[in-house]
């Protein structure tokens, strides 16, 4: 049974993974490995890949998370430089930056002692670099003036050394998540902006009246203007017409006998178109028929 | 053979990490196992009973059994070498947990069959990439309330809202020291793997932290009223300032992801609902107002055009007809002077008989008075109003 080349194959076979287990170790691309020799610090291995160790007692291998990681730090009250009272938290982004240090410092990678330490470090640079600074400077309609990014930006400058060096912390980012002002000041903040919209509410009640009753009035201002000048232009037309009458009407001065007869006549047929009642005596025209004789003829004359 | 074939795999690739591999593993012509080990089991055993016979079969039968069983493990070990990535999907190769490139130096597989050895030694690492997946913001909100509820808030409840203590609901501050809520919701896809999956512990964390970045970041540029309802004068809308400021991070980070649409939401604080309706109520009266004598601007305008139309067509029409008419007498007067000239009586008489008998033709009544005899005055009565007035009511 013993040579049999199957078990000895499997003999060999877990020989070979038995030896790999004891005297290799895998860093994952996500990670960072330190290695120590007898409890001592003994190399760094900051690429991914399969590398030889001695076994266990010799040899320890700690593999730390080699990824940014986040927290959001606390959401803490403090003053601006004009005395106003803000509240603001700040998310970090950080990674292990020198394994060595990371690790001696936080026994054995401990992840929340590291973010408890860089959160105190974070949490002190705000409070500086906001105390420095007006509350205008972090909200402002002026972008040159708006300091938002360089708030950021300053805290970052003023924690990225120390973590670096006393923590092996390396800081990637760093920015403002919350903002938030106490709640006092909330009561205050909603009472004044219901007041700003008191006043808007008037406004636009009163100005919808104003405008109205203006636009109405240049209305009808305008209305006249244009009747006014329909009728003064009528006129003109109509004196124009008139010219023109009295320019054919001087045809009448050659015989004004027969000018006042065809006038006469006319006008008579004029009157004469509607629903007339007429009373005639017996001198008129044409009815001397109904006259006896010559006498009326005379008469007629 | 397979046998062989999964012990060469199996410690193949290990050789290079374990300098002492042991040499008894190559792989040696195998005999056949049955024929040396069954006669020397009959051998030494005389065949005593049909039991043993049995056994022995029995043994054999089994040993055939397994034989197939490490064929078929084997086949499943080189078939759990192949990995399938689905559409949608991409992986990334890791061999001791370094990224492997592929032939032709990508390190992102497409979707397809990849080959790889089981873990340790290789990991396949499937990333999905083609779903679009969704982040919203944490900080800007009213936490705990449906949009039904907030929409529907009214005077029984919004007072609860008069003061907002810090951790318990989420809002930004504008530049004029208001207060506004704002929710951003990003949806996004994986645009770099490798950077997505092994540069952040939590990629969709940190998209959280840059969007309440953002929703504060753009709120700290404008006023309440421009943020929430933008203005004429706005150059960079609330939203706008969001996204920008969304990608500006996203890139600063290498976060590996492209947005695909950012939606913002912002409301007024509840506390001031119920003026920022009215406000929003009295705007529209005002327009209202205005629209409506703009209508009746435009309409006594337009009448005024007419009218005024009106008077200057009737006056032209009159003149035109004054000038005609007298034309026309002008012309008769012409026409007739040679006759009126050649006969003067004649001619009169003439016109005013003809004038008589066109005339009254019309006349509706029509009275005559004969010639009083011997002198007397004519009398005559006539009562013109033939219609009998109305008589008066007298109360």
């Amino acid at each position: 049974m013993k040579k049999n080349p199957y078990t000895l194959i499997t003999a060999g076979v877990l020989v070979v993974i038995f030896l790999l287990l004891l005297f290799t170790f895998q860093v994952r691309k996500t990670q960072v490995a330190v290695v120590t020799n007898f409890g001592k610090f003994e190399e760094t291995k900051t690429e991914p890949g399969l590398y030889f160790r001695w076994p266990a007692p010799i040899q320890k291998v700690y593999k730390l998370e080699n990824r940014m990681q986040s927290f959001e730090g606390k959401f803490s009250q403090l003053p601006t430089r004009d005395e106003k009272m803000l509240m603001v938290s700040l998310f970090v982004g950080w990674r292990i930056g020198d394994p060595k240090i990371f690790l001696q410092r936080f026994d054995q990678g401990n992840k929340e002692k590291a973010e408890e330490s860089l959160e105190n470090l974070v949490e002190g640079a705000k409070m500086t670099v906001i105390g420095k600074r007006d509350f205008l400077d972090l909200i402002s309609p002026d972008a040159s003036q708006l300091g938002f990014d360089k708030i950021e930006k300053d805290i970052l400058e003023k924690v990225r050394a120390q973590a670096e060096a006393d923590y092996g912390i390396e800081v990637t980012v760093l920015g403002i998540k919350r903002i938030g002002l106490p709640t006092t000041v909330t009561s205050y903040v909603f009472t004044r902006m219901i007041q700003e919209r008191n006043v808007l509410i008037s406004q636009f009640r009163g100005e919808g009246q104003a405008l109205a009753a203006e636009i109405r009035a240049e209305a009808n201002r305008k209305r006249s203007e244009i009747l006014a000048e329909a009728n003064g232009q009528a006129r003109r037309i109509e004196g124009k017409a008139d010219e023109e009458a009295a320019a054919a009407y001087s045809v009448f001065a050659q015989n004004e006998e027969l000018a006042m007869l065809i006038l006469e006549v006319n006008a008579f047929k004029e009157v004469m178109k509607g629903k007339t009642t007429l009373i005639l005596g017996p001198d008129t025209p044409a009815l001397g028929i109904l006259q006896s004789g010559s006498r009326n003829r005379d008469n007629a004359k | 053979m397979s046998d062989d074939e999964k012990d060469n795999q199996a410690k193949g690739d290990p050789d290079k990490g374990d300098p002492k591999s042991p040499p008894a593993s190559k792989p040696e012509p195998t005999p056949e196992p049955e024929p040396t080990s069954e006669p020397a089991l009959e051998q030494g055993k005389v065949i005593e009973d049909s039991g043993t016979m049995a056994l022995s079969h029995a043994l054999k039968r089994s040993f055939h059994f397994v034989k197939a069983l490490v064929a078929i493990l084997a086949l499943g070990a080189v078939f759990s070498c192949m990995k399938q990535v689905e559409p949608g999907e991409q992986a990334v190769i890791l061999r001791f947990g370094k990224v492997v490139a592929a032939s032709d130096g990508t390190t992102v597989r497409q979707p397809g069959i990849v080959w790889a050895l089981p873990y340790p030694i290789h990991e396949v690492v499937k990333i999905p990439v083609g779903e679009s997946r969704t982040v919203r913001s944490t900080v800007g909100w009213l936490r705990g309330l449906t949009d039904e509820q907030i929409d529907t808030a009214d005077e029984t409840n919004i007072g609860e809202f008069m003061e907002l203590p810090p951790g318990q609901h989420g809002y930004t501050l504008t530049t004029d020291h208001n207060i506004i809520h704002v929710r951003a919701t990003a949806k996004y896809r994986i645009s770099n793997p490798v950077d997505f999956i092994f540069n952040f512990e939590d990629g969709a964390e940190s998209l959280t932290n840059v969007l309440d970045n953002a929703i504060l970041y753009a709120s700290a540029r404008m006023k309440a009223d421009d943020a929430l309802f933008g203005g004429e004068d706005v150059i960079q809308t609330f939203e706008e300032t969001v996204a920008l400021r969304i990608d500006t991070l996203i890139d600063r980070l290498n976060l590996g992801v492209t947005i695909e649409n950012v939606d913002v939401k912002k409301i007024p604080p509840l506390a001031t609902k119920l003026q920022f309706e009215e406000v929003q109520q009295s705007e529209q009266e005002r327009s209202k107002t205005i629209n409506e004598a703009k209508g009746f601007s435009r309409e006594t305008l337009e009448r005024a055009v007419g009218e005024s139309n009106a008077v200057i067509s009737a006056a032209i029409g009159r003149s035109r007809a004054t000038v005609q008419s007298v034309q026309a007498d002008a012309a008769y007067f012409t026409d007739q002077l040679p006759h009126f000239l050649a006969n003067r009586d004649l001619y009169t008489k003439r016109l005013m008989i003809e004038t008589m008998k066109s005339s009254l033709t019309n006349v509706q009544d029509l009275f005559f008075i004969p010639q009083a005899v011997s002198g007397q005055s004519p009398e005559l009565r006539l009562n013109l109003s033939r219609e009998p007035e109305k008589p008066k009511v007298i109360n």
